[in-house]
């Protein structure tokens, strides 16, 4: 390590010999601080040739002298922030003074820091929209779970089940066309399952970097519409040990939490601890009944019955930091149980919704979700280069209980877990090397493996056990034509294997799946333009293409999906999908204010459909085995368009009064019909004040969120009416205690949001709900 | 900032005269008025069903089917006997092409008296009735019926 060093400073010294025989010596000097311009003192500031090392003294000060007249470049580090890599002085004039501010070490996992990110913007590749939102602003907007917490940035919507379960969809894309990573490995779960929610504990996100485009590039398949990156939590300070405590409540649900967090750091070996609790019981909707298929319903109490659930999680991290190297392995368990309003599997009937006398019990249907996982992860800088790599193991069990009923004549209930309806469980593991280069101009390349196994069980068959490889590589390329100008631009190639077997029913006496070996091969690429115009000015332009493997069940889904009663079936001929994506953007930072615009546009020749065919009978014309279907629907591959714009307006005083206007609007079609799931234009509105004195702040605000109705719907997809909802907040910060109020929907507000999974029952959302949040650091 | 907020009309503009791609699009159901058997009649052993129904779309009828299945686990009242069988019925037609409206009246449908050797159980059993249009919207309902012997 030393020996290359001096080696790549006698190098550098044999290039740089005319300026060090210069005879005159200037010096460095110059202040360290934190991210709030408190002093740092005993940072390292290194000077890469010659090598010189100062470290600062109590004011942040350091003075690095004897040097000739040239540019130097400097890496400073202090323990638990990010090094700066990327800091140079021109001493050809003189002697440099450098103010230098250093951010809390978080991890950046697939982020690459372009100059313009004071503009609010950070982007992973040059000119793709990203958001970079903080636990403070998640925890601001918090609401029944994670990603419906994320649902303030414009673009972004929820998918929920019921009021604990969701998952992310970006621009109307969603399922497993949106990838979420957290630290660096991509979370794997049963992303194409209507039912299915993210495995992530709410209360141990610190930051998450939303992309609104495709990031195929960096995370390979799958990355279509977006991704949501999470980071690894921040490596507490040197000789540091803190904690955090939260409790929350929720009216409209009984929902308690409470989650505990301590980090600390003695000379380098670092830990983390998050571990959370949650319950909530059946939520509260404003109506006494729901009209479904022309069945009018009684809701009980006003409340849905068996929505209940709870969730358990821990997750452990340990390390070791030094200023060359980063070294963490951290463990998360993910437990969850949620029950399922029964109106939801099968015929709706009145017996089914009776009350049971509790709000609060879990009966059949529900779903159980174990998700295990292990990353093993380090960074460290050789040869001038960012070495990361990155190893996951992740184990998910999910388990669908529901009281057995069969789609064929001839099938007794199991002896064993006589009501498992499904089972599946999906083991992954990850591999993943990565150099960067530190300066401005900058290489990027990288590879990947993957390799999973899926298995399944239970009396319902929906898809086959399958096996499937990827693996992939990349090379990205970032520089600037001048200090205005920058761009990126990329490349990737992947490949990929997929095994099915085989499945025979000896019920309907079919082959229910073929046994399938496929390979698939994919090239991607990624360019994006930044043109820093002003101070204030700052265009982007980029063109990517994102692609996707096609799934195990699109591939060969044969049988009646639960839950939606629909018969699917798969196509073992179906490529990899296709998403070509332009987007533009503009951002504008005035005084006390800022707008951004970004509209796009993105065109997919092989989109993967979900399509209904009006027939009772299997493309071959026999008919369908099972009882209980209702039409076949096949998966099919054709041309889809997507456009769209989100926008934000903020404007502040430093009075505290700040409001803000974002908007967001999709519209997606196949040519013949619009795409189902298709998020309503929305506009949300948002006015508050903030009061500070010197121990603390006191905040009120109102926000109105107004959606429009969505007339633009898929076959068999019900229109959805527009609606307004007010919420009022109020937070209140003193030293170490912090409280938070919400009013979420005051009016309580019947509605219906269009790509929740209860909408298709005809399930209003829930109603006025009064939030508490309490929190101790300590 | 003029020119900025220009561009952004221009750009909202477009979407809003986007041009509708779509041709021929059909997202509305067809509709089934289902006459007969109606909620609560009885079906009798071993005897035809007397089936009766209106069907219609705004563009064209494709196809409709039958689903007969028991509700017993629903009530935990009736427990399946050893002895007897669940009946299961499921059938399905096409309709001409170019319908638009169709009444249906048939007695094709007839409750067997047994079901794979052993006796039909009776009890409470579903009439599910679905029908798609050309292009692929679908419509259901539901009937609860009993199934029982003529005494």
């Amino acid at each position: 390590m030393k020996r290359v060093l001096f080696a790549s400073a006698f190098f550098m010294l044999l290039l740089n010999s005319e300026s060090i025989s210069a005879q005159k010596t200037y010096r460095i000097c110059g202040r360290v601080v934190d991210e709030k311009g408190n002093p740092l003192s005993m940072a390292y500031v290194t000077l890469e040739q010659p090598v010189k090392t100062a470290v600062t003294d109590e004011n942040g000060k350091f003075c690095i002298e004897g040097l000739g007249a040239a540019i130097y470049h400097l890496h400073i580090s202090y323990l638990g922030y990010n090094c700066i890599h990327d800091c140079s002085a021109d001493l050809t004039l003189g002697d440099v003074w450098l103010d230098l501010s250093m951010q809390p070490e978080v991890q950046k996992i697939q982020g690459i820091e372009i100059s313009g990110e004071s503009l609010g913007t950070r982007q992973t590749l040059a000119g793709l929209p990203t958001e970079v939102t903080q636990k403070a602003e998640i925890i601001a907007h918090q609401r029944s779970n994670l990603i419906k917490s994320l649902e303030y940035i414009p673009g972004l919507k929820a998918v929920e089940i019921g009021q604990g379960l969701a998952k992310p969809l970006i621009r109307g894309l969603g399922f497993d066309r949106v990838v979420v990573t957290d630290q660096g490995v991509k979370q794997e779960g049963q992303q194409w399952g209507a039912d299915h929610g993210l495995e992530i504990d709410a209360y141990g996100v610190e930051e998450i970097e939303v992309v609104k485009g495709p990031l195929s590039l960096l995370t390979g398949s799958d990355a279509i519409g977006g991704a949501l990156l999470l980071k690894a939590p921040a490596v507490p300070a040197e000789g540091t040990f803190s904690g955090e405590a939260t409790m929350a409540g929720h009216s409209v649900n009984d929902y308690g939490a409470f989650s505990l967090g301590l980090k600390g750091n003695h000379r380098g070996w670092f830990s983390h601890l998050r571990s959370s609790l949650i319950s909530y019981a059946d939520y509260r909707v404003p109506a006494d009944s729901f009209f479904y298929n022309n069945f009018r319903l009684p809701i009980y109490q006003h409340r849905l019955k068996n929505t209940a659930g709870h969730e358990r999680n821990i997750q452990v991290g340990t390390g070791f930091i030094n200023l060359r190297s980063t070294t963490r392995i951290s463990y998360s368990d993910y437990f969850s149980k949620a029950g399922f309003f029964p109106g939801s599997h099968g015929i709706p009937t009145l017996n089914k919704i009776f009350p049971d006398g509790s709000s609060r019990n879990i009966e059949l249907p529900y779903q159980e979700v174990f998700h295990k996982k292990a990353i093993v992860n380090q960074i460290f800088y050789k040869n001038g280069l960012k070495w990361n790599l990155t190893g996951g193991y992740q184990d998910n069990l999910r388990r669908e209980w529901s009281k057995f009923h069969t789609h064929y004549p001839n099938q007794k209930p199991p002896i064993v877990n006589s009501d498992l309806e499904l089972e599946l469980r999906l083991k992954t593991l990850n591999f993943s090397t990565e150099a960067e280069s530190i300066d401005e101009v900058a290489w990027r390349v990288g590879i990947l493996v993957q390799h999973q196994w899926n298995k399944t069980n239970g009396y319902m068959f929906l898809l086959a056990p399958y096996r499937r490889t990827q693996a992939g590589g990349y090379a990205l390329y970032r520089g600037g034509v001048s200090q205005h100008f920058h761009y990126s631009a990329g490349l990737r190639y992947d490949y990929g294997y997929m095994h099915i077997d085989s499945v025979f029913s000896e019920y309907s006496g079919q082959v229910k799946s073929r046994k399938i070996k496929n390979s698939y091969n994919s090239f991607t690429f990624s360019t994006g333009f930044q043109w820093q115009v002003s101070d204030k000015l700052q265009w982007v332009l980029s063109l990517g293409k994102g692609f996707r493997l096609p799934s195990a069940m699109e591939l060969s889904a044969n049988g009646i999906h639960h839950g939606s009663f629909r018969y699917e079936l798969g196509d073992s001929a179906l490529k990899p999908e296709n998403m070509y994506q332009l987007d533009a953007g503009l951002f504008y930072q005035g005084h006390q204010m800022s707008l951004h615009f970004s509209p796009f546009l993105a065109y997919a020749p092989d989109f993967i459909f979900l399509t209904p065919t009006g027939s009772y009978n299997l493309p071959d014309g026999s008919p369908v085995a099972e009882a209980d279907a209702g039409q076949v629907f096949v998966y099919r591959q054709a041309r889809a368009l997507r456009a769209g714009a989100e926008f934000k307006w903020v404007r502040y005083w430093s009075s505290g009064f700040y409001y803000s206007i974002r908007g967001d609007y999709v519209y997606a079609t196949d040519f013949d019909y619009p795409l189902p799931f298709t998020p309503p234009a929305s506009i949300n509105f948002n006015i508050s004040r903030t009061y500070s004195w010197k121990f603390g702040n006191l905040s009120l605000g109102t926000s109105v969120n107004a959606t429009a109705a969505q007339h633009r719907v898929a076959r068999n997809e019900p229109p959805t009416p527009g609606y307004i909802v007010q919420n009022l907040y109020f937070a209140f910060k003193y030293l170490r205690y912090s409280l938070m109020l919400q009013w979420v929907n005051i009016w309580n507000k019947k509605y219906f949001n269009h790509i929740a999974f209860y909408r298709i029952i005809e399930l209003p959302e829930a109603g006025s709900n009064l939030q508490l949040m309490i929190t101790i650091h300590f | 900032m003029k020119k900025i907020f220009l561009l952004i009309v221009f750009v909202v503009s477009l979407f809003i005269i986007f041009p509708s791609c779509e041709k021929n699009k059909d997202t509305i159901k067809p509709v089934i008025e289902l006459h007969e058997p109606a909620e609560g009649d009885t079906l009798w052993v071993g005897e035809e069903v007397h089936f009766e129904a209106d069907f219609r779309d705004d563009e064209e009828l494709k196809a409709w089917k039958v689903d007969i299945h028991n509700d017993f686990d629903n009530h935990g009242h009736k427990s399946v006997l050893a002895e007897e069988e669940p009946w299961l019925y499921t059938q399905s037609w096409n309709f001409e092409p170019g319908l638009r409206n169709k009444h249906v009246h048939t007695h094709e449908i007839v409750v067997p008296v047994t079901v794979n050797g052993k006796p039909i159980a009776t009890g409470p059993y579903h009439v599910m009735v679905y029908c798609t249009d050309a292009a692929g919207n679908e419509a259901w309902t539901v009937v609860k019926v009993q199934i029982a012997h003529r005494p």
